[in-house]
């Protein structure tokens, strides 16, 4: 069913900017997308309206819909909406706050009263790679390992799109491919959904499918990576690095 | 050597009931390992025990010096820095996986905000620092006793810096199905 977003604007509570104006979207099952864009161009917003957190949680001018497997958004709440959608925030350090790893993976489960608690918390550190720092304190991980376990914490909930928000704006180069990886792995064998938010386009040539391009909250281009790469003189004039071998 | 002998039975009497407990209390220091981190705190413990010494010396009988004073006020002090370092014991040897465990009889959110609370604290303690030393290199004079220049500098950035990110907290609470 996947993700529709129809004629979607929105405006923060107390300002006056139109930071989506007029999104038009269709997120397929098994997508693997990569936003592009300037600052504050409303990336992240995008991804808050994908999951319930705009207009559910933070308040502001909404219109249009949001239709999550055929549902709007409006009607259901975050927490429910969690089993479908996953988020991973930018800053991994204030996402984590339990005393131990497996708590920190548990907690989601022990909210949404899912069965088979510590079998599914196995399984998601075993797919990030994680195993044997079940009892470690997440405030003392790697930065690597911190955005890691966020992943682990919204894999383990199952939901079947995951939105990433800047994974790795402050990873090195090593785990920023083994972030990828993994999410290469979570899309082609799991097929989840990924949908992330990414400066970097070397990196979104490599692992993204689709590329969405937004700029002063409009959608200026959709498409395969292929065509929205070769469109260099949009990315050139919206200032996003051309990917290398694309030019 | 009347005043001698006066002195020797005021100090003798004051310390009868806190010393063995602060002197107790100071061995666990040693006993614990936790003596590198009070190293730090040294110079604070010595000013504030002085001070209260001083005040309750000076200030028991009207104002002036009295020996009932002087014996209250190393009593007083004696006690202050037995709390002191209990606490400072306390902090030092219990994980906060302890804590938060010795507290789980409470109600699920009481237990739950406390144990966010004490993860949030060193979080808060690593921005507090990041903003002293931007603070420090852009010329801000920590040796002026001015509290007034040195505070809001620090406090003003830190508070507004760690309502934004409580906010982006609750956002991942949310996602992760907490109502």
């Amino acid at each position: 069913m996947g993700i529709t977003v129809k004629n979607l604007c929105f405006t923060y509570h107390g300002s006056s900017k139109k930071v989506l104006d007029g999104v038009n979207l269709k997120i397929e099952d098994g997508d693997f997308i990569g936003v592009v864009g300037p600052t504050g161009s409303g990336k992240t917003t995008l991804l808050y309206c994908l999951n319930g957190l705009i207009p559910n949680s933070i308040k502001g001018k909404f219109y249009g819909e949001v239709l999550v497997d055929g549902v709007p958004t409006t009607s259901c709440k975050v927490s429910a909406l969690a089993k479908k959608v996953g988020i991973v925030f930018q800053d991994p350090d204030w996402q984590l706050f339990s005393v131990t790893v497996k708590d920190e993976v548990a907690f989601g489960l022990k909210n949404l009263r899912m069965n088979r608690v510590e079998e599914r918390v196995r399984e998601a550190l075993k797919t990030v790679g994680l195993e044997g720092f079940e009892d470690a304190e997440p405030y003392r991980l790697s930065q690597g390992q911190k955005q890691m376990l966020c992943i682990a914490c919204v894999v383990a909930m199952q939901p079947k799109t995951i939105l990433l928000d800047e994974p790795t704006s402050n990873l090195d180069y090593k785990n920023t491919k083994n972030v990828y990886g993994l999410l290469r792995r979570l899309n082609r064998e799991e097929g989840k959904t990924i949908v992330v938010v990414e400066h970097d386009t070397d990196l979104l040539a490599e692992y993204a499918e689709k590329i969405l391009v937004i700029n002063d909250g409009k959608i200026v281009k959709n498409g395969s990576k292929e065509e929205v790469f070769s469109d260099c003189r949009l990315l050139e004039n919206l200032g996003i690095k051309i990917p290398r071998g694309w030019f | 050597m009347v005043a001698l002998s006066t002195l020797s039975l005021i100090v003798g009497w004051s310390l009868l009931y806190i010393t063995p407990i602060f002197f107790s209390v100071l061995a666990s220091i040693f006993v614990f390992r936790v003596y590198r981190k009070l190293l730090g705190w040294l110079k604070f413990l010595v000013i504030a025990g002085l001070l209260i010494l001083a005040v309750q010396t000076f200030t028991y009988s009207g104002f002036g010096f009295s020996f009932e004073g002087l014996f209250y006020g190393v009593s007083f002090a004696l006690r202050f820095l037995t709390l002191i370092l209990l606490v400072f014991i306390f902090v030092h040897t219990t994980p906060t996986r302890k804590l938060v465990e010795a507290f789980s009889f409470l109600p699920y959110p009481l237990s739950f905000m406390l144990m966010l609370s004490l993860n949030m604290l060193p979080r808060i303690e690593d921005l507090a620092k990041t903003i002293v030393n931007a603070q420090k290199a852009r010329g801000l004079n920590f040796k002026t006793l001015n509290v007034f220049k040195v505070y809001p500098p620090i406090l003003i950035p830190l508070l507004s810096k760690t309502l934004e990110k409580s906010q982006q907290l609750a956002l991942a609470l949310q996602t992760r199905g907490f109502e």
